[in-house]
């Protein structure tokens, strides 16, 4: 009971302390959200705009199954089994629709999954209030611990861990998923899906294995997200979070883990230092919106496969240490 | 019976809109390939300059007699709507599209995302986010000229100054309608400031569909003839056969492709001005669903055909009334609140049934 | 494995790194703990921009007469002339801390937090929308920061919100009684109520039409649209398929107003009834030139009878060059209460006393009424108006709280 452990130590983390702590939160949340979205867009050579509609399962499957058994079980439990239940919802309904998705190719299934999102979010919005709480969406009882003005600190520790140790682990996950005989199937039928097929790979299969894999991750992404927020409602999983997600991916290089979440921790930087200006701040703060949108395409029309492309960040640094060196030698000579 | 006539008029009457923004749609994806989701926001733009220029321009003043100051305010917002936006598309051709052409499919697609959230905010700030009532014509009249029971409602606009020495302008119903004018009443409003009483005309949602109609059967066989018979039209399909051949061929491709966009943007601008009008409001939102709408109007149709878009708008405009309607007899109470997500469910449909939509040629895999 | 670690290490060590250089944020000094700050979270641009122009005008102008009044006091330390310290009445100085929530929920609750956590507010004011103030209230509930909303109805809301949150206005349980009752005395006994499903505010409100008009013997049919709807046809359609003697909109202005401005031809002559959420100065732009009547219920209307209002509506149009909506005076109102629990507060910078002192709040005379807080909803019990709308809103007839 780690929980337990955390609760007498009331952190007082201060105003900056929190704000980190919330920043740190959301990093490690769009970090999850772009390195599943990186198996689809970057490794499996797809092209999904509906994976904001799995985080939105995954959050309402967790407060749905919070609420029905907060009380029944021991807290921590509570979270434990929601966030499966979560994953299962996500799992199956990223299969139900990649069966039928999957075999459109590019534009078409951008648009078919972008649909497939919308449908997610007015099907929550128009719920019955009992059920997913329509437009009021749902309150999550807190089960790890009781949130309120002493152990809110504690409360904020204890997720920015937990979050991060799931980044750590998805991350490594799916590195070694793409090195097994599977991961290396799909990155094949990405390359050349006919070729792929003739070699014996079932390409459809292929697919909605990383589809359904992705839309799990998504879909653990929104339980933790759903729990640490206390409540989800349905316009929180709009199409800007989709392009917000998307933007990391790109931003970080497609097929690239580590700088996907260093782009995840630079924008939502950049996003939350910007709220937290005065509005007196004025020109930077009004116009960031803008100027997010104006990085995409600029990046696009210079850099369209990202900062670093698909290499990882320790690829990058070795190379320029490599350069450095080579050029303080040159120097010597 | 009746009552599905209603429906079915309703739907057709939104689906002459999504008609007319998914043919820049389907004209641009026909030639280069691009879902050209900036395309919603070149029709919000043009909403906006339409919605100035009838606000600010005072062209009902013109002295003609009615109807022809009100027509002549619209015909102009209208051009301006259209120029405005078919400008903006072929700049953003210029400036976003054109560098990233040869970056593939993704980076196109993301860029076009880009554009259109650069588009929407760059308006949020210059415009506000507020939503704005439409400016309703207005039929002026000196107060002589007013005389026994009014037609209408009259209202009169008078400066008001605050005690900071701003002016503001306020509405005031000056005569209600039946109210009868005698020259004591005239007396009265003159000793009150009103030199000059208006009439507002409420345009009916009907009238202005029944004119996008029409201008929809005007326009597509316009297009239609511009891409089948002349010159340009001729280019264009080259180009989106094999712009690279089409290239060797003299053709020049670039000017081809600013050409679609201008008329792609031009015709959802003038769709952006009908739109306002339609519904009653403006905001720097408008472009986002009609935008994907349309869209979704023009794969049903067949994406890059132009008789398909415009089927496609009418039938995406009557399944979202009448099969709500339906649904709603059945038992379903709440089915028009998701007509959206009714809408998205069909697309997913003919996607997976018929990918490349009811006109649409069949795709060629080049392996 | 130990060479993913290395890669780890390196993505950790620049998130330690910028961690460390970026959270040396200075702390601004407060002028000696004399300075309350009041976190204002309201809808100054996007779909509901009116009600945070109008709310903020109203504050300004309270402000205004509250510094005039002069501000209440609290003891303080200070250095004495001898050199020792001796406690001194200092008056209190109000810093209304503004932020734009954008007119949509989740810019709300951010703005909650960063007020709460980054800004350090000891009491917030916010929102409008019931939906928008639910996502404060949760931060409020769970920081333990006083709250009031100005202007919220929904019945839930402060139940939901806990010991700490309170609202200055009539929640919808009264306002849907209230269009109900009016409704039934004009003798329109069947009515069609239009719903975005989209707000709780909506729902709300109409549910608790549907509840009072069908005991008193009246029919109701229920029609749905959602917040990002632009074509009514459909749902104009069904309304006027019903014939109904009176057309119930529940919602917010720039749905309603469109909505009834499309339907001039198809309810030509079908009186119109609609709940605060339709009192805003673009409210008759929207709508246009109908031949509707158009009444709505509200909690203050600028020409009422008593002479409070006429003089806070003077003077705000004197101020501003608009005559005040109901928002203006719940955000009037709401600084008026927010003071007067400071007044009687011994530490008006500790969170739950100042919220005790609220949640005590006695017989506040407001321009919207008089304004009692009682302990299990925090939800005062005041007078409704009907107001017709016709080139502006026009007071019709007050309905007392108790009838």
């Amino acid at each position: 009971m780690a929980a337990g452990g955390l609760l007498t130590l009331a952190i007082d983390l201060g105003p900056d302390g929190f704000w980190w702590m919330n920043l740190l939160f959301l990093v490690a949340i769009y970090a999850m959200l772009g390195l599943s979205l990186n198996l689809i867009n970057g490794y499996a050579g797809m092209f999904s705009l509906g994976h904001h509609g799995f985080w939105a399962i995954g959050a309402y499957g967790a407060a749905w199954f919070t609420i029905q058994f907060a009380g029944t079980m021991p807290g921590p439990l509570v979270f434990i089994l929601s966030c499966l239940f979560a994953m299962g919802v996500a799992a199956i309904s990223g299969l139900l629709i990649g069966l039928p998705c999957l075999r459109l190719r590019g534009d078409y299934l951008a648009i078919a999954t972008l649909g497939f999102g919308e449908i997610i979010r007015i099907a929550i919005q128009n719920s019955d209030k009992d059920v997913l709480g329509g437009s009021l969406g749902l309150a999550v009882p807190r089960v790890i611990m009781d949130v309120n003005r002493e152990s809110k600190g504690d409360f904020r520790v204890l997720m920015v861990g937990v979050a991060f140790a799931i980044v750590v682990l998805m991350a490594w996950g799916i590195r070694n998923y793409i090195r097994s005989a599977k991961g290396r199937a799909m990155l094949a039928v990405a390359q050349d899906e006919t070729a792929a097929g003739l070699l014996g790979i079932n390409p459809t299969r292929s697919k909605v294995t990383a589809f359904v894999i992705a839309s799990t991750l998504a879909g653990l992404a929104g339980a933790i997200y759903a729990h640490y927020q206390g409540n989800v409602t349905p316009l929180e999983f709009g199409f800007m979070e989709m392009v917000k997600i998307f933007l990391i991916v790109v931003l970080g290089g497609m097929g690239s883990l580590s700088g996907c979440v260093v782009a995840a921790f630079l924008l939502i930087f950049v996003e939350q230092w910007l709220a937290k200006l005065p509005p007196e701040a004025g020109f930077f703060k009004d116009w960031w919106q803008v100027e997010y949108a104006f990085i995409l395409v600029l990046l696009m029309i210079f850099r369209p496969r990202g900062i670093f492309g698909p290499r990882e960040i320790s690829d990058v640094v070795r190379s320029l240490r490599r350069k450095f060196s080579r050029g303080a030698a040159g120097e010597n000579s | 019976m009746g009552e599905f006539f209603d429906f079915f008029l309703n739907g057709l009457g939104l689906g002459a809109i999504f008609a007319f923004i998914a043919l820049g749609y389907t004209m641009v994806y026909g030639i280069i390939k691009l879902i050209n989701f900036a395309h919603g926001e070149f029709f919000m733009v043009g909403a906006y300059v339409g919605y100035f220029t009838l606000r600010d321009l005072d062209i009902e003043r013109v002295d003609l007699p009615q109807p022809f100051p009100i027509m002549l305010d619209f015909l102009v917002a209208i051009l301006f709507a259209a120029l405005a936006a078919g400008i903006l598309a072929v700049l953003t051709e210029r400036l976003a599209y054109r560098p990233v052409r040869k970056a593939g499919r993704i980076a196109a697609l993301l860029t076009a995302v880009g554009v259109s959230l650069l588009l929407q905010n760059v308006a949020r700030q210059v415009w506000t986010a507020n939503v704005r009532p439409f400016p309703d014509p207005k039929i002026f009249r000196t107060l002589d000229e007013v005389d026994g029971p009014a037609g209408t409602n009259l209202y009169a606009d008078r400066d008001f100054e605050t005690s900071d020495g701003d002016v503001v302008v306020e509405t005031q119903l000056v005569v209600s309608q039946g109210e009868t004018v005698d020259p004591a009443k005239r007396t009265q409003l003159e000793a009150d400031g009103v030199e000059e009483v208006y009439e507002r005309v409420t345009l009916s949602p009907k009238a202005v569909q029944n004119y996008v109609l029409l201008a929809l059967l005007l326009f597509a066989p316009i297009l239609w003839l511009l891409v089948k018979k002349t010159r340009m039209g001729k280019a264009m399909r080259a180009a989106s056969e094999d712009a690279d051949a089409a290239r060797l061929m003299g053709i020049n491709i670039n000017l081809v492709v600013a050409a679609t966009f201008f008329i792609g943007a031009f015709v959802a601008g003038i769709g952006g001005v009908a739109y306002i009008a339609t519904y009653g409001k403006v905001d720097p939102m408008i472009g986002f669903l009609p935008g994907l709408k349309a869209f979704v109007a023009a794969v049903i149709g067949g994406i890059g055909s132009i008789p398909g878009a415009i089927l496609g708008g009418l039938i995406l405009g009557v399944t979202e009334s009448v099969l709500p309607w339906m649904l709603q007899k059945m038992g379903w109470d709440a089915a028009f609140a998701w007509k959206d997500a009714i809408a998205f469910a069909f697309l997913i449909v003919v996607l997976v049934v018929k990918p490349t939509g009811i006109l649409g040629k069949p795709m060629r895999e080049k392996v | 494995m130990p060479n993913l670690l290395r890669r780890w290490s390196t993505v950790v060590s620049i998130l330690v790194l910028a961690l460390g250089v970026c959270s040396c944020g200075g702390d601004d000094g407060d002028g000696g703990g004399t300075t309350l700050r009041v976190g204002v979270i309201l809808p100054m641009t996007g779909a509901q921009a009116t009600y945070g122009e109008e709310s903020w005008n109203g504050m300004q102008l309270a402000l205004e007469d509250l510094e005039k009044a002069g501000l209440p006091t609290v003891k303080v330390q200070v250095k004495g002339d001898d050199g020792k310290m001796v406690e001194k009445d200092v008056p209190i100085s109000l810093n209304l801390i503004l932020r734009d929530e954008k007119s949509t929920k989740q810019e709300a609750g951010t703005q909650a937090k960063a007020l709460i956590e980054g800004e350090s507010a000891h009491v917030l004011l916010g929102s409008v929308a019931s939906s928008h103030t639910k996502m404060i209230f949760q931060d409020a509930r769970e920081s333990e920061v006083p709250c009031i909303s100005p202007a919220s109805t929904n019945d839930t809301l402060t139940i939901d919100g806990g010991p700490y949150t309170s609202r200055i206005c009539f929640k919808d349980g009264f306002q849907g009684a209230v269009l109900a009752r009016f409704a039934l005395s004009q003798g329109w006994k069947k009515a069609a109520v239009v719903v975005d499903k989209g707000q709780d505010y909506s729902v709300g409100l109409g549910n608790n039409f549907e509840k009072v008009f069908k005991q008193a013997g009246g029919t109701v049919t229920f029609h749905y649209y959602v917040t990002e709807d632009s074509d009514f046809a459909n749902v104009i359609q069904q309304v006027a398929n019903d014939e109904p003697a009176v057309i119930f909109c529940s919602g917010y202005y720039t749905q309603v107003g469109p909505m009834i401005k499309q339907a001039k031809e198809k309810w030509a002559g079908k009186p119109i009834i609609g709940g605060d959420g339709l009192d805003s100065p673009d409210f008759f732009d929207l709508v246009g030139d109908v031949s509707n009547d158009i009444y709505l219920s509200s909690h203050f209307a600028a020409d009422a009878p008593e002479p409070e209002v006429q003089a806070f509506a003077k003077r705000y149009k004197d101020k501003f060059g608009k005559s005040p909506g109901a928002m203006a005076a719940l955000g009037y109102d709401v600084l008026f209460v927010l003071m007067d629990a400071v007044k009687r507060c011994d530490d008006p910078f500790n969170h739950a006393k100042l919220a005790k002192a609220i949640r005590e709040t006695k017989g506040v005379k407001g321009i919207t009424g008089t304004i009692t807080l009682d302990n299990e909803e925090r939800t005062p019990v005041k007078d409704a108006v009907i107001v017709k709308v016709e080139a502006g809103l026009k007071f019709h007839k007050k309905i007392k709280a108790g009838a």
